[in-house]
């Protein structure tokens, strides 16, 4: 593709839209015995923009733009509308001059074709140039240059003149890293009354353009949304007219500072009146930002928002290895097991040992408390009943393989997942299996009830939905391993996979509603509060999504992975991350309320019981702090 | 690492002060019935009072297939309301519901009735979603300058998956007559209200009432409203196109439903209603029972 480019008429790129049967000139073609069309610049609706070679001068090359029209209709009075609109293009360009303004030289018709012949721009669209990353202080300096040329269009003599069409495609960045606008044939007609109207809204246009009421504060408004755009990567053509207050800009993109921020809000304001009354005053507060950021860029944004106060250490808890598991509480007393293959039992407001029971292994799994005993299993491949009060064991049950996953109880029966591949289930009342399901690969998702069946992953990616005798009601391939367990919420499944989606499957049929691709992996279990769900992965985000659509509604980066899962409470996410902190987030915003460290990386769920959130880290320790509730 | 307390290493009998209250025997006696929604339907169309076409256009599609475990319905019913001028309107709207109910054929219904095809592995969601984007080059390549809203809805599992643009209107009507719309218009007036600009009232009288901001065979990106929701156990799905819900005020329409015995006589009636309104506009219904 060549980097010259000037964009023809309409904005539509799709091919599709051009098929009139009216062909595009050769390349190689020569016309009006002077421009050879050397190349294709661009393809809209009404005709194409060529790169040419302007041959009334053979001793150099001298390139020039030539943009076509075709005029289709037959109906006369429709087709004097047309050239009269391309002539009057040509002449405004003709009277313009500024250097961000292209000098035409040249317009004709031939046929059913009208022809401007302008200056060649050497470069790209701001809309191509946001797959770049863009510094902020260069977006600053280019949206300078363009309020400086909106400055000059707006004071024109005898007339001013609004640009009517101001939108990323129609910004150029030159090869000197200029601003310069193209496409002046614009002010598309409003068609009134007539029932059934579309207007092909640009996403940039203020109200007051949709009333056929523009001004000069509807360049404004339309360059305040042009910013919006590529600060956020938020394409306002993909969303509803005039929605800009609804994506804060520093929420996509923290970077921006607040000043930034009031400059672009302060443009895009509904009423004309409460805009920039000018493109002069707009550029001035943008000087303004350009000479005050160079001053403040080091500063860290963020951490002003945490408030200590918030959050306080109540007691932690010293193991001999790492707590990479869940923990529970029941009653007074917390049940969590560690590396060090023990299962403490601790008292949640004291944070002394009440009791503790050895295995042979490390105790990841989540205990589970179920008529007076606590269950869990181990990686020395046993599932142990214990009695909750003493840790006394009731009974011990053999799989063939290491136990990564929690049991979950549900109609007398303890299910459970190995690395056997087996999903067990073994009768709480005898301690015998009822049944196994060979899945084919480990299992170290946590099973998952659900109305009357149980939904749980494997290794390998198999997703299964069974019954509560061991019978497949259906099967779901994820591409790689599902080791997160799922939730579920109005007949719908949700887990996260290893190949790097969240899932969300019609729970009676295992049909896919929706998936969502996160950055990376994932093992984290999702939590759901009304229309959010919220999942870690490994890609170091905290991701909440929209239940219905599996649209992402905002992520929350932390300084490393975030493996374990988030829970909600009172409107706040709590999780921990690899990077050692624990994390409080505004569930609807994703904004930090506080974070608090500990001494090393977290791969567990926290528990909130009362206004104590409980914890466990790999620096050994669990932790108790106390957190403030939301107000 | 060293135990503290001697273990049991030996499966022992159980210690389990209370019984636990549900046991194997019971285990199988909580097997439900696994049987998904069940719906009937019924549609109608009228050109409404003041116009001598139809730029409507409709599609329903309903399939019930019975296997050993259940009977597993599929419902595929959508509305299209076309506009511009020189027949473009007309073609638009057909275009697109032929476009979609044969993506949605191929895609969905096909390997689900088919045991021998894989269940696809993309989502419902993203296959309705191509379906419209296919509608949409379809209107853009063959109906230039023409539009249509379209208002598309997949019965299919327990989930009611809904794919829309335009100001076309899906409504949840429960056995009581409260109701409530699964569809967001996107039309200029209905953001106006969004953003407390006008109120409803002004919104049936604003000059700009017919302004959409999304349809399909506009040169822009387009960007559906997509989402699932679970099929109810009893009430109504309601599909209709402007010429309805324009003219006929919603309390009405839960009266024509409640006062009507069969699905059809409900469908006349709204036709009928908004014909007695003035019936300014096409004028298309589709009315789906769900029945637990």
């Amino acid at each position: 593709m060549t980097d010259e480019w000037n964009k023809p008429d309409s904005t539509t790129k799709e091919p599709a839209a051009t098929n009139y049967g009216t062909a595009q000139l050769r390349i190689g073609s020569t016309i009006a015995n002077r421009y050879l069309i050397e190349g294709i610049l661009g393809i809209g609706g009404m005709g194409a923009v060529y790169r040419a070679r302007d041959l009334h001068f053979p001793n150099v090359v001298k390139h020039v733009a030539v943009k076509e029209m075709i005029i289709q209709t037959h109906d006369p009075a429709i087709r004097n509308s047309i050239i009269r609109n391309f002539e009057r293009e040509a002449d405004l360009l003709a009277t313009l001059d500024h250097p961000a303004i292209p000098r035409i030289f040249d317009y004709f018709s031939a046929q059913d074709r009208s022809y401007l012949v302008m200056e060649l721009i050497n470069g790209k669209t701001l809309e191509e140039r946001l797959k770049d990353d863009l510094e902020i202080s260069q977006i600053i300096q280019w949206a300078i240059e363009i309020c400086d040329v909106l400055q000059y269009l707006h004071t024109h003599q005898p007339e001013p003149i609004i640009f009517r069409d101001m939108k990323p495609s129609n910004v150029m960045i030159n090869q000197y890293n200029r601003v310069m606008l193209i496409d002046f044939g614009i002010a598309k007609p409003f068609r009134g009354e007539q029932k059934g109207t579309m207007i092909g809204t640009e996403g940039y246009s203020p109200p007051e353009q949709y009333r056929g009421e523009a001004t000069h504060l509807a360049d404004i408004y339309a360059l305040g949304a042009t910013l919006h755009h590529v600060l956020t990567r938020k394409d306002p053509r993909l969303e509803p007219p005039f929605s800009f207050g609804e994506r804060p800009i520093r929420y996509y993109n923290p970077n921006v500072s607040t000043e930034l921020e009031a400059v672009i809000i302060k443009a895009l304001q509904y009423n004309p009146e409460d805009r920039f009354t000018s493109a002069l005053e707009m550029k001035s507060a943008l000087e303004n930002l350009l000479a005050s950021q160079s001053q403040t860029q080091d500063i860290e944004p963020n951490l002003s928002t945490i408030f200590s106060t918030d959050v306080s250490l109540l007691w932690k808890f010293s193991t001999q290895d790492e707590i990479r598991g869940n923990l529970t509480i029941f009653e007074q007393s917390v049940f969590f097991g560690s590396y060090d293959h023990n299962l403490y039992c601790v008292d949640k407001n004291s944070g002394e040992l009440i009791w503790l029971y050895t295995t042979d292994g490390a105790v990841v799994s989540r205990p589970v408390i179920v008529e007076g005993n606590v269950i869990f299993a181990s990686a020395d491949n046993r599932v142990y009943v214990l009695n909750h009060r003493n840790g006394k064991i009731n009974f011990s049950y053999y799989t063939q393989g290491p136990i990564w996953s929690s049991p979950v109880y549900a109609a007398g029966h303890i299910f459970i997942g190995s690395d056997d591949c087996n999903l067990h289930a073994i009768n709480l009342v005898t301690g015998n299996p009822s049944w196994k399901l060979d899945a084919g690969s480990p299992v170290r998702s946590t099973p998952f009830i659900f109305e009357d069946g149980i939904y749980f992953g494997s290794e390998y990616g198999d997703y299964y939905c069974i019954d509560f005798r061991g019978t497949i009601r259906w099967r779901f391939k994820a591409k790689k391993g599902v080791t997160g367990s799922s939730v579920a919420e109005k007949n719908s499944v949700y887990f996260g996979s290893l190949d790097a989606n969240v899932y969300a499957l019609d729970a009676k049929t295992g049909w896919m509603l929706w998936r969502t691709r996160l950055g990376k992996a994932t093992i984290s279990t999702p939590c759901i509060d009304g229309d959010y769900l919220y999942i870690g992965s490994t890609d170091g985000n905290l991701y909440c999504l929209d239940t219905r659509n599996g649209k992402i509604l905002w992520q929350y980066e932390a300084m490393n992975q975030v493996t374990g899962s988030p829970i909600i409470h009172q409107n706040r996410v709590y999780f921990g991350s690899v990077d050692s902190y624990v994390y409080c987030l505004d569930g609807l915003t994703g904004n930090l309320i506080w974070k608090y460290q500990t001494g090393g990386a977290i791969t567990s769920t926290p528990v909130i019981n009362g206004n104590i959130l409980y914890i466990g880290s790999t620096d050994k320790h669990l932790y108790a702090l106390q957190i403030t509730p939301s107000g | 690492m060293k135990s503290l307390f001697k273990r049991t290493t030996q499966k022992s009998k159980p210690d389990i002060n209370e019984q636990p209250s549900q046991t194997a025997s019971n285990l199988l006696a909580l097997q439900s019935k696994w049987n998904l929604p069940q719906f009937s339907y019924a549609f109608a169309q009228s050109v409404g009072m003041q116009r001598d076409h139809n730029e409507d256009a409709l599609i329903a599609l309903a399939s019930a297939l019975s296997l050993q475990d259940s009977v597993r319905p599929f419902g595929f019913f959508a509305i299209a309301d076309g506009m511009g001028g020189h027949l473009h309107g007309e073609i638009a709207s057909k275009l697109a519901i032929g476009s979609i109910t044969s993506t949605i054929t191929e895609r969905i219904l096909i390997p689900y009735i088919n045991p021998t095809r894989p269940t696809p592995q993309n989502s419902l969601q993203n296959i309705l979603n191509e379906a419209l984007l296919t509608a949409h080059q379809e209107v853009l390549r063959h109906a230039t300058g023409g539009g249509t809203t379209l208002t598309a809805c997949l019965i299919f599992g327990s989930y009611l998956t809904i794919a829309h643009v335009g100001d076309s209107r899906a409504y949840y009507i429960d056995i009581d007559g409260a109701i409530k719309r699964y569809t967001r218009d996107h039309s200029l007036v209905n953001r106006l209200i969004e953003l407390g600009q006008i109120n409803e009232k002004q919104a049936l009288n604003h000059p700009q009432r017919n302004v959409l901001y999304r349809a399909l065979g506009q040169n822009e990106p387009l960007e559906a409203d997509i989402g699932s929701f679970p099929i109810p156990e009893s009430g109504y799905l309601l599909i209709c196109s402007d010429g309805l819900w324009s003219v006929v005020p919603d309390p009405s329409i839960a009266e024509i439903l409640r006062s009507n015995t069969s699905l059809q006589s409900a469908c006349n009636d709204l036709i009928q209603a908004a014909n007695q309104a003035g019936g300014p506009d096409n004028i298309s219904v589709i009315l789906v029972k769900f029945n637990g």
